[in-house]
């Protein structure tokens, strides 16, 4: 295997990797307007509001209700419930950068991104510059890395980040011990790498664990001794110990809670929704040992489009190389290869641990977020194991190689690519993200409203208009959660519960007036009409169709 | 003396070569973002990279173990810092600069003091 990393390489991988940036940071490039699900406005707020207080997060700012970010914490109710480090990494950036949406973002895609290089680092050394390249290459079209980014789900995006580079530095440890030349750093690495990664979402560090579990047994099985002994167990112990100190020493009011969290997400809580699961999920029933995807959309929250390889890996076209991928390991089966196999075998147990008796909570299907990190790499080990299966002399082999990966490229270019560019460019439209009206009269809001002002929107048509709106101004917002059709009665709140602590009233017209159309002008007719006759206090905001009073 | 001169001379050539790289990465987002994507992104390698890097570069390992494992330590370590003392100063500005002094003293005095310390150890073990 090639074991330098020459500068051309590193040039290569480089350049590749700015094409990814480019296509990930398209959704704000142009249109520098913040976006994504509630999640995403969750985040937002609790790390933004350290640059425009210039003080950690320390306590929640108050939020609307329909967030229920109280509960977030159930160890410390209104205390942050993620491990400081992750917003506060977004603060940093945003301080950094200069400003509240760009560097937010870039900060965002470069961990989202991240991925790219632990994948690289976890498959260069053991399957050599050609397999890796393609595996990074692929992950640059990977919708399931692209919605999470998206969507907001970004703690999960954080911990697959570390999966990869957590599972190198194990295997680089068991090798040293199985080649009696020890290395003890790569297994405080893993320890540390480990506890950064608890840090920003449990979730993954339970997978992770996971799959050293599977390959633990494999390795001990192929090497006939387990890579413990009775030498090298108190590093082992230390390294648990040293886990535990540090997340405890860095995230003392979030542990509890993230160790509840881990719990709430991988089991059930009592009889009555183990029969719901059971019944959902068609668990515990044979056939499922044949099934990959069996999640029903009502369980989970997650659309059903997700759980269906056609349609996240554009077709069935790489599955041949997924299949051919696992066998090649299967057949060849040395170390590097088992650690592989632990990945997509560690995952397999846990979507099925219901044929054991074990019942996973109704979050367990997100576990799918991090399935394409699975998948790609075994489909670039198989397209270019296709090289081996053709006997020829070793320089021709690398050529046949590198033909293969280019052919391989060019594929991915011609059918994956397009609808990556198209999702890309065409992220959160209007009026799933806010207008240029609706940002800079949020913007005004938290430069030039009092800390306690609470701000009643009338007008916003959805829910993520709304929750943005709320996040950048960065004060208390009066709104309902409207999902159904648009009218003047769901675009009034009624049910907020902190309506009547109202002092500012915020309308806006500036989505009808962009969008146009019968409906939207029937709406402005209808808005005009109720701003007529409800609203005492005086104007003080009035621009591009959105305006606020002072109604106390 | 020729080999202090020709490792000198290495570690020239790739100090050239990852200012060179790093020149390219800052001037991409330049060119996308701006300043703001510029300084966004050289904040992003000062402060969660180097400081961690010059504690890692001291360690018996591959050069791009080093680094990859530099940025994701960092990304833990610098944030806890200055989310920790941003609590004590009241100010995440100022606790984000001088967490990054602290940090930076710590990784130089860490690249000057240990390998001494290991090459005391190792000649120690050697003498036993």
């Amino acid at each position: 295997m090639e074991d330098k990393i020459s500068k051309q390489e590193i040039i290569i991988l480089i350049i590749i990797y700015l094409g990814m940036m480019y296509l990930w940071t398209m959704p704000f490039q142009q249109y520098k307007i913040p976006y994504g699900e509630g999640d995403a406005a969750i985040h937002y707020i609790i790390a933004d509001n350290m640059y425009v207080t210039d003080k950690p997060t320390l306590k929640l700012p108050e939020t609307s209700p329909v967030f229920s970010l109280e509960g977030g914490n159930n160890f410390m109710p209104g205390y942050l419930f993620y491990a400081p480090q992750f917003h506060t990494n977004f603060a940093i950036s945003e301080i950094v950068g200069g400003e509240r949406v760009v560097p937010f973002y870039l900060y965002l895609a470069l961990i989202c991104t991240g991925v790219f290089f632990s994948v690289y680092i976890l498959l260069r050394k053991q399957f050599g510059a050609a397999t890796t390249i393609l595996a990074s290459f692929l992950l640059i079209f990977s919708m399931r890395d692209r919605l999470t980014y998206l969507w907001g789900q970004w703690g999960t995006a954080v911990t697959l980040l570390y999966i990869p580079i957590i599972l190198y530095t194990y295997y680089k440890y068991t090798e040293s011990v199985y080649n009696n030349k020890e290395k003890l750093i790569y297994l405080y690495m893993t320890v540390l790498l480990a506890a950064m990664q608890f840090l920003f979402h449990p979730l993954g560090t339970a997978v992770v664990l996971g799959m050293i579990l599977v390959y633990t047994v494999l390795i001990s099985i192929k090497e006939k001794k387990l890579p413990i002994n009775k030498l090298n167990i108190k590093h082992f112990i230390i390294g648990i110990l040293l886990f535990f100190f540090v997340i405890c020493l860095f995230a003392p009011l979030q542990v509890p809670s993230h160790l509840g969290r881990v719990s709430r997400e991988v089991t059930i809580g009592g009889a009555n929704q183990t029969d719901i699961i059971k019944q959902g999920y068609a668990v515990g029933k044979f056939e499922r040992i044949f099934k990959w995807y069996d999640f029903p959309e009502t369980l989970h929250g997650i659309p059903e489009f997700y759980f269906s390889f056609k349609n996240i890996y554009y077709g069935y076209w790489m599955l041949p190389f997924l299949i051919l991928g696992v066998l090649f390991l299967m057949f060849r089966r040395k170390s590097k290869d088992l650690l592989m196999l632990s990945t997509i075998a560690a995952f397999y147990i846990g979507i099925h641990m219901d044929l054991f008796n074990i019942y996973l909570g109704p979050k367990m299907p997100r576990l799918f977020y991090l399935e394409s990190d699975i998948f790609y790499p075994l489909m670039a080990i198989g397209i270019t194991s296709i090289a081996l299966f053709i006997k020829t002399n070793e320089k021709s082999s690398k050529i046949i190689k590198w033909g293969i990966v280019l052919a391989a490229i060019v594929a991915v270019l011609l059918i994956n690519a397009k609808p990556s560019y198209d999702q890309f460019k065409g992220a959160y439209p209007i009026p799933n993200r806010m207008t240029p009206a609706q940002f800079d009269a949020s913007i005004w809001i938290n430069d030039n409203l009092p800390k306690d002002a609470v701000v009643m929107y009338v007008g916003p048509p959805s829910f993520l208009n709304n929750a943005w709106m709320h996040a950048v101004s960065a004060r208390l917002a009066v709104f309902d959660e409207n999902y159904g059709p648009i009218s003047l009665n769901s675009l009034i709140p009624t049910r907020d519960k902190n309506i009547n602590r109202t002092n500012y009233l915020l309308m806006d017209y500036s989505v009808y007036m962009m969008i146009g159309g019968e409906q939207a002008t029937g709406l402005i007719s209808e808005l005009q009409q109720w701003e007529k006759n409800n609203t005492k206090g005086a104007l003080i905001y009035d621009k591009n169709g959105v305006k606020i009073f002072k109604t106390v | 003396m020729i080999k202090m001169e020709s490792k000198f001379s290495k570690l020239f050539e790739e100090s050239k070569f990852a200012l060179f790289v790093g020149a390219i990465i800052v001037a991409f987002f330049f060119i996308v973002f701006g300043i703001t994507g510029a300084r966004t992104v050289l904040g992003f390698i000062l402060l969660f990279f180097l400081p961690t890097y010059l504690i890692f570069k001291n360690f018996d390992i591959e050069p791009e173990e080093k680094i990859a494992f530099s940025f994701f330590i960092g990304l833990g370590i610098f944030p806890t810092f200055a989310y920790y003392l941003g609590l004590l100063v009241s100010s995440m500005r100022w606790s984000i600069a001088i967490s990054f002094v602290l940090l930076m003293a710590i990784g130089i005095a860490f690249s000057k003091y240990y390998p001494k310390l290991k090459k005391d150890k190792e000649s120690k073990e050697e003498k036993d």
